[in-house]
């Protein structure tokens, strides 16, 4: 699970091919702590090759902390099959999502 | 009153002669213990005596004499008191009464009896009635005696001889008029289904109605339906019904051209017609309506509230229940009907029934029951669509004794022929430690099967549906034991479907609707990502345990433009 500081955003990048229901638990304990104290997020999912709805669930609860303390999220590079989910519960409505990482960090930098 | 002996019964009005009859032989029994309180043979209460509809007797316990008897006796009788005899009645009493006569006669020493009974008489023999009570006689050695009211019941017993004869007729007419006119048959034979119908009309008239339609070469529509209640109501409704179908049908055939009217339109269309006015009328009926398709290999249809439809499997030698979503038709204004297909193969069975089958119950009360309906069916599955329903006629009509409550209505379809279809299948322990390698079979699937035919987007989302399902199962339906599941891919050139065979719960798989993502809740995507994503999804009951679960891709409607 990699986490690096780019500019201004924290840029989490889970290193799994599932985010399931087998492998959530595991995202949110690494993720949730790191990014409790981050104003701007950027979710990094290149490597995430397949999210079914418990690993929604906790891109969800993530998105809803940082929103909730007035911080900003958004998600990049994310996989055909992960957009397609985003798409089938219109994530987009909630949170800005990027193909590309540089549109990401510079959208943190606005 | 004035004038009236004080210890006289006081006269009652008509409607209480009965009491006041039972009250006059008790007053006999008593005249003949401590004298006589209502001397009814006296020539002033003669014509009292006489005026009585019917007449009071004390009987000798031997059944030898008449002790005692009212004006109102010879007249009923046709002979004077000291003529008739109780021990001797042939010739008086018709033959065929005579045994239930003497049995409760005899009996009438012990204790109260009532019976009916015919008396030879010029002409048409008379009905009578008679109640009698048993009394103690007078004296140390006194013998028991019976008393006993006697009434002419011969107007009456015609009156409800003729009701009877007049229900009977209404019954037969009732049945007749549901054959022909709620209980259709195909117009023609399909060559890719045998099918077969049955009807036992119980005692009474019944709202099971049954109609097919045409729907081209190898297409064949059918439906069947239980009204709420019984009688000529129930009938009519049952007619008003099918009349609603046959409207719908015909007005969505001029509008859909060539091609057929969705199944869930055609029930949506009978329910503009019908919904109201049941509900006006606080009735409402279950139906199935379903669509044969044996071009394409496809069972399609929409449940509301009736029984469920037995799928015999040939592929896995399990019957399922096929199942829907809706409410019977009339108990809401209107409703989203929701259409279901299954695949059906060479082999496979339809098994359609009323509840009169699953309700039908033996001498101690017990329901026949659809799990027993579903092994019986499975164990006869090798038999043709005609041959099946008559063994479980039989095999039903002896557990209820011959005793059906309910019609029984039944339809059995036997898939003769269907289209060229590849089936994958692969066993997995049936645990969450599964759940990746499930996932891989079906993607492996559908990768070689539609990635040519579809999008690849649709894939994606039918590979979310299909982790989606499995995760569901693998969390709700835990085994007792170790068990495998099995995962299972079929597809057609019109069709794809995704199975997973397993043990466990049956709980409400339907999420009709998009959770709020505005307010970003953590859970309650996995239903709904698996109804966007697939045409169809059942799951199925099946015996002891098993449960399948069947999600379809319509490759045809997904081709279309």
């Amino acid at each position: 699970m990699g986490i690096e500081t780019i500019g201004a955003a924290l840029v989490l990048t889970p290193e799994i091919k599932h985010l399931d229901i087998l492998s959530s638990k595991e995202f949110a304990e690494r993720f949730a702590p790191a990014a409790k104290d981050a104003r701007t997020v950027i979710l990094d999912l290149s490597q995430v090759e397949f999210v079914d709805s418990s690993g929604l669930g906790a891109l969800l609860n993530l998105v809803r902390d940082t929103l909730g303390r007035g911080g900003r999220i958004s998600i990049c590079r994310p996989q055909p099959s992960v957009k397609v989910l985003f798409r089938m519960v219109q994530l987009s409505k909630l949170v800005s999502i990027f193909d590309g990482k540089d549109a990401a960090l510079a959208w943190a930098e606005t | 009153m004035s004038g009236v002996p004080p210890d006289l019964i006081p006269w009652v009005p008509a409607a209480a002669v009965s009491v006041s009859l039972c009250a006059l032989a008790a007053a006999a029994v008593l005249a003949a213990r401590r004298g006589p309180l209502l001397p009814l043979d006296r020539p002033e209460y003669r014509e009292f005596a006489a005026s009585l509809d019917g007449a009071v007797a004390l009987i000798s316990g031997d059944l030898e004499k008449v002790l005692y008897a009212s004006p109102g006796f010879e007249p009923l009788f046709g002979s004077t008191p000291d003529r008739v005899s109780f021990r001797r009645l042939e010739g008086v009493v018709h033959a065929e009464d005579l045994e239930a006569l003497e049995s409760a006669l005899s009996a009438g020493r012990m204790r109260p009896f009532e019976v009916e009974f015919r008396i030879r008489s010029e002409g048409e023999p008379r009905w009578l009635r008679m109640r009698g009570f048993p009394v103690a006689g007078t004296g140390r050695k006194a013998a028991r005696r019976i008393a006993v009211w006697v009434e002419d019941r011969s107007l009456r017993k015609t009156d409800e001889l003729r009701l009877v004869e007049a229900l009977d007729y209404e019954v037969a007419v009732g049945a007749r008029i549901q054959q022909a006119l709620l209980l259709g048959s195909p117009e023609r034979a399909y060559p890719g289904f045998d099918l077969a119908s049955m009807t036992l009309p119980s005692q009474k008239i019944d709202g099971d109605f049954m109609d097919f339609f045409d729907g081209g070469p190898e297409v064949l529509d059918l439906m069947l339906g239980d009204v709420m209640g019984k009688g000529v109501p129930a009938a009519l409704t049952g007619a008003a019904a099918c009349n609603a179908f046959f409207r719908a049908r015909l007005s969505l055939a001029e509008q859909a051209g060539e091609s057929l009217p969705p199944v869930k339109d055609i029930v949506r269309g009978a329910e503009e017609r019908i919904a109201g006015k049941l509900m006006d009328l606080r009735t409402f009926f279950t139906l199935v309506y379903g669509r044969l398709d044996g071009k394409r290999g496809l069972y399609r249809y929409v449940d509301c509230g009736h029984t469920s439809v037995l799928h015999f499997e040939r592929k896995t030698g399990r019957c399922w229940r096929l199942k829907g979503a809706n409410a019977p038709v009339g108990f809401l204004p209107e409703q989203d009907y929701v259409e279901y297909a299954v695949p059906l193969s060479p082999g496979d069975l339809l098994f359609l029934y009323s509840d009169g089958i699953t309700e039908a119950e033996n001498s101690e009360g017990e329901r026949f029951g659809e799990e027993r309906l579903m092994k019986l069916v499975g164990s006869h599955s090798a038999l043709d669509a005609a041959a099946l329903l008559d063994k479980v006629k039989h095999i039903a009509f002896a557990y209820a004794g011959g005793d059906f409550k309910d019609d029984v209505t039944a339809l059995a379809v036997r898939v003769a022929s269907g289209p060229s279809v590849r089936t994958a299948r692969r066993s997995f322990p049936q645990s969450m430690d599964s759940l990746r390698a499930v996932r891989e079979f079906y993607r492996a699937c559908a990768d070689r099967a539609l990635s040519a035919s579809l999008p690849s987007e649709d894939l994606d989302a039918l590979l979310i549906a299909t982790g989606e399902a499995a995760a569901n199962i693998f969390r709700h339906s835990v085994p007792d034991r170790p068990a495998d599941c099995t995962a299972a891919f079929r597809v057609s050139d019109s069709w794809a479907a995704f199975y997973l065979y397993y043990r466990g719960a049956d709980y409400e798989w339907q999420e009709p609707t998009a959770p709020p993502i505005e307010s970003y809740p953590a859970g309650g995507y996995g239903l709904y990502l698996i109804n966007e994503a697939m045409d169809s999804v059942t799951v199925s009951p099946g015996e002891d345990g098993e449960v399948r679960l069947c999600m379809l891709v319509d490759l045809a409607s997904r081709a279309r433009p």
